[in-house]
C-alpha cells in the first residue's frame, strides 16, 4: 500500500520569503516535493492518496509555543466556575457536576471571588448546602486559594498547623485555605492525581489539539502551581501521544534537569505576577490599586546567579515575565549572564513578555532573546474597558506590542499558555492582527509565522518543522479557506479541514 | 484489654484482637463520642442530635439503642465483670472501672511544659499513626463532622509540640543524631518551617557532615521556590553562605578570622626559557583546575579578556567560539596582561590559599620570571612561594 499523500490545489504557504505552492507531496513522513501548477499531475497516478485542499491554506503544522497540558487536560474534567456570579451560582454548578460527574471528588477551577456577588469566598458549610455527599475542591482563578466542603476537609490529608487555613470562631476550619497551606494541599492532592488519569485526560483533550491543526507544543510542566509530576509524566508518555511535546521542566533544580537530559529549563518561572491579580511588577502604580506596583518573587542577585548557572550549563532558559520590571530583571540577569560566559546562542526565551519598552526590545534583541508570547491575552483582556484598561490605565495601550517587537528583529513565537487562553492558534493568528491597539498589529503572514516557524526556532527544530519545504517533516495543516484573502475580522472562524502528523492523517474534518 | 485508637482510622481491638472490622462506621462515631466526653454523662438526645440528625425521633431512639447494644455484645466485660458502658435512661457514659487504653486520652494528657521524659515523649509520637479518625465523614451529621475537624487541628498541634520537645530534649542531651530524625519528621508536616531547617543544618555541622548540610539547604530551598516562589530567609541564607565558605570539618560554632577561605591550592610550575609567559599560563591552568570557576570568573572582565591571550581556559571552559573574540585578544600589549595577572592573584588569594613551589627558575621565560619576582614583592597575604 503507497502511502504517499499528494496534497493539490492549496495555497501552500511555504513561509520562506513568502513562497506560495499549488502543490506538495508526502512520502512517509517527509515532504518530498513542492510545486506550482501542472507539476503535480505526474504524482497523481503514483502516491497513495490525494487530498484537494479546494483553494484553501496549506501551512506547516501549529507550534503552540506555551501550553499547560496536563493541568489544562485535567481541568477539561473540572467544573468552570468562572461564570459564577454568587453562591448561588457555584451551588447550582457543582450540584450539576455531583449528578454528572463519576469522578470521586467534584473539582472547580477559575473561581473569582472579585464576580461573586457576595464579595468573598463560600465557606464549607455553604458549599456543604450544595454538596455534601461527595468532597468538593474548588480552585481560585491563579490557584492563590482553594476552598473545600466539610467532606473534603475530611477527605484530603490538610496540614492544619500550616499558615494559611482559616478559622470560624469556634476554631474550627471554615474550609478557605491560602498561602503554606494552599501550597502543601495543592502539592499533595496534584501528586496523588495516579498516572493512568493524566494519560486519559491528555489522551482526551489530545483530540481537541489535533482539530485546531496544533502538532507541537511547548509543555510548561512541574513546579509552584502545578507538580512535577505532571513534568515526570510527560518526560515519560510524550511518545505515546499524538503530537510532538518540546517539555519545559519549570524547576531551577539544574542537576535534575541535566540528569533527564533536557536541553531546556523554566517555563512559567515566576519572575512577577499576572495584571488580573495586580502581582505583575510594574514601574507604576496600578490604576485601581494606587500605591501597588506588584512584585517580583526574586532579588536580582539570586535571579542573576539562576540565570547564569543555566548559561554556563548550556541550557536554554524560558523566564515568565509580565510587567516591565520583570522584563528589565530578567534582561539584567541575561546581561550578566552573557557577559560572564560569553555562552550566546542558546536562544533564552521570555514568556508573554506584556509589557517591554522600546528599551528593553533593543536590549532583548541584542542579547538573542526570543519572545514567547500569547496574542489571545489581548482578545481577552486587551482594549479599552476590558481588564487591562482597569488595571494599566491608559498604559493598556502597551500591552503586547507586536509590531515593534517583530521590526527589531526578535523573534515572536506564539502560545495559548491553555488553559488560560483556549489551545487554538488560528484565534492566536486573529489576535495578533486585530491586537485592539491598531500601532500593535501584525500583517497575517507574521502572524502565522509566529504559530509555525518561529515556534521552530523557538525549540531549535527549525531545521525540521515550520515550514513546507522538500525535505521537512509532513507537519501540515489544511485550512477551509484562503486565510490571506479571508477579511481579517473572519480569521476566527477559519477551521482545520486536515491536520497531518509526520505524513499521517490524523483529523479529518468530513469523518468526525 | 480493649484498645481504642482514634489516632488514624478508627479502630477497637480486644487483646489485640480487632473487633471493629464489622462494626459501622457509626458505631466508632459514637465511640469515639464517648471517649470524648468520658469524665461525664452524656445525654442520649445529644447523641442522637449527633449522630441521627435527620431520623424521626423513634428511628433514632432505635438506632442508639441498637448502636449501644451491639457495643455491649461486642465488647467483653472486664476481669472483674465490668461492662464497658454504663446506660441509664437518659444519658450514657463510659465506666470508669472498666480499664481501657485510647491513644487519644493519652494525647489529651500530654502538657508540653510538663514534659521531660523522652522515652514518653516517644511513646506519644509513635501514637500518631494518621489523622483523628482518617476516613470517617458522617453525611448530614454536620456538627458531628464539626468536632472530627476540631479533634484534627487539636492533635495536629499535639503531634508538633511532641516533636518540638523531643527535638528539644535531645539538642540539650546534645543526642544529634536522634535529634535529626525527629527534625526530618517535622519537616514532613512543617515543609517550609525555617526554624526547623536551620536547627537541621546545624545539626549537620556539628555531626560534621558539611555535605548533607548543604544538601538540606539546597532541598530546602527547591522546595521553598517550587511551592512557594520564595526563598529562604535572610538568616537561613547567611547559615548556608556559611557553610560554603567553611572548611570541609565545618563547624558553625567554630568562629575563625579566615573562615571566608577556602582550602589550599598547591600549585607546581616549571619554566620553558623559550615560550613566552608559560610560566605564568601554566600557574593560572592549575589555578583554574582547582579554582570556583563562578569566582574566577568574577574578576572585571577587562582582565579576563586580556588573560584570555595567553590563557585559553578562559576562553575554552565557557566561551562559544564568538567571531569577534579573536580581534578582542590579539596583540595584548604586556603591560596588560601583566595588570590584569596581578589582578588575577589578587582575588584569587581572597578566596584562596596558594602555595606555589618553583621548581627551575632559571629556566623559566623572562617575563614570568619578573612577574613571579613582583608578586613576591606585592606580599599578598594568602599566597606562598617557594623555591
Amino acid at each position: 500500500m503507497n502511502n504517499d499523500i499528494l496534497i493539490m490545489n492549496g495555497k501552500c504557504l511555504s513561509m520562506t520569503n513568502q513562497n506560495q505552492y499549488d502543490w506538495l507531496v508526502i512520502h512517509n513522513d517527509l515532504i518530498v516535493d513542492v510545486g506550482m501548477g501542472e507539476g503535480c499531475k505526474k504524482y497523481i497516478e503514483k502516491v497513495g492518496l490525494v487530498l484537494d485542499a479546494k483553494g484553501g491554506t496549506v501551512l506547516p503544522g501549529f507550534i503552540d509555543s506555551h501550553f499547560h497540558v496536563v493541568q489544562a487536560a485535567i481541568n477539561t474534567t473540572s467544573v468552570d466556575l468562572s461564570q459564577a456570579r454568587s453562591f448561588d451560582d457555584i451551588g447550582e454548578l457543582i450540584l450539576n457536576a455531583s449528578k454528572n460527574m463519576n469522578d470521586s471528588v467534584i473539582r472547580g477551577i477559575r473561581l473569582d471571588e472579585q464576580n461573586l456577588r457576595e464579595n468573598k469566598l463560600p465557606d464549607r458549610t455553604e458549599l456543604d448546602k450544595y454538596c455534601n455527599g461527595l468532597p468538593v475542591f474548588l480552585n481560585t482563578v491563579e490557584y492563590q486559594k482553594s476552598v473545600l466542603n466539610t467532606y473534603a476537609l475530611l477527605y484530603y490529608k490538610i496540614p492544619f498547623t500550616l499558615q494559611g487555613i482559616e478559622f470560624d470562631e469556634n476554631q474550627v476550619p471554615t474550609g478557605i485555605i491560602t498561602h503554606y497551606a494552599n501550597a502543601f494541599l495543592r502539592e499533595n492532592i496534584l501528586r496523588n492525581i495516579p498516572n493512568s488519569r493524566r494519560l486519559e485526560a491528555v489522551n482526551s483533550f489530545s483530540k481537541t489539539l489535533i482539530e485546531k491543526g496544533i502538532t507541537t507544543i511547548n509543555a510548561m510542566e512541574g513546579g509552584r502551581l502545578y507538580s512535577d509530576k505532571d513534568a515526570e509524566f510527560v518526560y515519560e508518555y510524550a511518545d505515546q501521544l499524538p503530537f510532538d511535546i518540546a517539555l519545559f521542566y519549570q524547576t531551577m533544580d539544574i542537576s535534575k534537569v541535566k540528569e533527564m537530559n533536557l536541553k531546556r529549563i523554566g517555563g512559567s518561572f515566576y519572575l512577577d505576577g499576572t495584571f488580573g491579580s495586580r502581582t505583575a511588577a510594574l514601574s507604576f502604580d496600578y490604576q485601581d490599586s494606587p500605591g501597588n506596583r506588584g512584585g517580583l518573587n526574586f532579588s536580582q542577585e539570586e535571579l542573576n546567579d539562576f540565570v547564569l548557572d543555566c548559561y554556563i550549563n548550556r541550557l536554554q532558559l524560558a523566564l515568565y515575565t509580565i510587567g516591565d520590571r520583570a522584563i528589565e530583571q530578567a534582561l539584567n540577569a541575561h546581561e550578566y549572564a552573557l557577559e560572564r560566559t560569553g555562552n550566546a546562542g542558546l536562544r533564552h526565551r521570555l514568556e508573554h513578555v506584556e509589557l517591554p519598552s522600546g528599551k528593553h526590545i533593543k536590549r532583548a534583541k541584542e542579547l538573542g532573546l526570543v519572545f514567547s508570547m500569547s496574542p489571545t491575552y489581548e482578545n481577552i483582556w486587551g482594549g479599552p474597558g476590558k481588564m487591562n484598561w482597569e488595571r494599566l490605565g491608559e498604559r493598556y495601550q502597551m500591552t503586547n506590542p507586536f509590531r515593534e517587537i517583530i521590526s527589531e528583529g526578535v523573534v515572536v513565537c506564539g502560545g495559548s499558555d491553555c488553559d488560560v487562553t483556549p489551545a487554538d492558534p488560528l484565534l492566536g493568528i486573529y489576535s495578533a492582527v486585530n491586537h485592539p491597539v491598531e500601532k500593535h498589529r501584525v500583517d497575517i503572514y507574521d502572524a502565522i509565522k509566529m504559530f509555525t516557524c518561529n515556534g521552530a526556532y523557538g525549540i531549535f527544530e527549525e531545521d525540521r518543522k515550520g515550514y513546507l519545504e522538500a525535505g521537512k517533516l509532513a507537519d501540515i495543516v489544511i485550512l477551509d479557506k484562503d486565510i490571506l484573502k479571508v477579511k481579517k475580522e473572519k480569521i476566527k472562524d477559519i477551521k482545520v479541514n486536515y491536520t497531518i502528523k509526520s505524513g499521517n492523517i490524523i483529523f479529518d474534518r468530513s469523518k468526525r | 484489654m480493649l484498645t481504642i485508637n482514634m489516632l488514624g482510622k478508627g479502630a477497637m481491638l480486644y487483646d489485640n484482637e480487632c473487633i471493629s472490622e464489622k462494626l459501622s462506621s457509626k458505631l466508632i462515631a459514637l465511640v469515639c463520642l464517648l471517649v470524648l466526653n468520658r469524665n461525664r454523662n452524656m445525654s442520649k438526645e445529644k447523641m442522637i442530635s449527633l449522630l441521627w440528625p435527620d431520623s424521626d425521633d423513634e428511628a433514632a431512639k432505635s438506632n442508639l439503642r441498637f448502636n449501644l447494644w451491639t457495643i455491649k455484645k461486642t465488647v467483653p466485660q472486664s476481669d472483674d465483670g465490668e461492662d464497658f458502658l454504663i446506660s441509664g435512661k437518659d444519658f450514657c457514659r463510659i465506666n470508669e472501672k472498666y480499664p481501657y487504653h485510647c491513644d487519644k486520652t493519652m494525647l489529651d494528657c500530654f502538657k508540653a511544659s510538663q514534659a521531660e521524659n523522652i522515652e514518653e515523649l516517644l511513646e506519644l509520637k509513635d501514637l500518631f499513626k494518621g489523622d483523628f479518625l482518617e476516613g470517617l465523614y458522617l453525611r448530614n451529621c454536620n456538627e458531628f463532622n464539626e468536632m472530627i475537624l476540631f479533634e484534627r487541628v487539636v492533635c495536629q498541634n499535639k503531634q508538633v509540640e511532641i516533636l518540638e520537645k523531643l527535638i528539644s530534649l535531645y539538642d540539650e542531651q546534645e543526642r544529634f543524631e536522634e535529634e535529626l530524625q525527629i527534625l526530618n519528621e517535622v519537616a514532613a508536616i512543617e515543609p517550609y518551617d525555617e526554624h526547623f531547617a536551620s536547627q537541621a543544618i546545624r545539626i549537620y555541622g556539628k555531626l560534621g557532615n558539611r555535605t548533607a548540610a548543604i544538601n538540606y539547604y539546597k532541598n530546602f530551598e527547591i522546595v521553598l521556590r517550587r511551592n512557594l516562589n520564595t526563598s529562604p530567609n535572610n538568616e537561613l541564607k547567611l547559615l548556608y553562605k556559611e557553610l560554603l565558605e567553611s572548611s570541609c570539618s565545618f563547624k558553625p560554632e567554630q568562629s575563625s578570622k579566615d573562615k571566608s577561605l577556602k582550602d589550599q591550592i598547591n600549585i607546581k610550575i616549571c619554566g620553558l626559557k623559550d615560550v613566552e609567559y608559560y610560566g605564568i599560563a601554566d600557574l593560572m591552568d592549575q589555578i583554574f583546575c582547582n579554582a570556583e570557576k563562578k569566582y574566577l570568573f568574577d574578576l572585571d572582565q577587562q582582565f579576563i579578556n586580556d588573560l584570555r591571550f595567553i590563557y585559553s581556559g578562559f576562553l575554552l571552559e565557557y566561551e562559544n567560539p564568538a567571531a569577534d573574540l579573536p580581534e578582542r585578544i590579539c596583540n595584548v600589549p604586556p603591560v596588560r596582561i601583566a595588570l590584569a595577572f596581578h589582578k588575577l592573584m589578587e582575588h584569587v588569594s581572597e578566596r584562596y590559599p596558594i602555595q606555589i613551589q618553583i621548581s627551575d627558575f632559571e629556566n623559566m621565560d623572562q617575563i614570568s620570571q619578573s612577574l613571579i619576582c613582583h608578586m613576591e614583592k606585592k606580599e599578598y597575604k594568602n599566597i606562598k612561594i617557594l623555591y
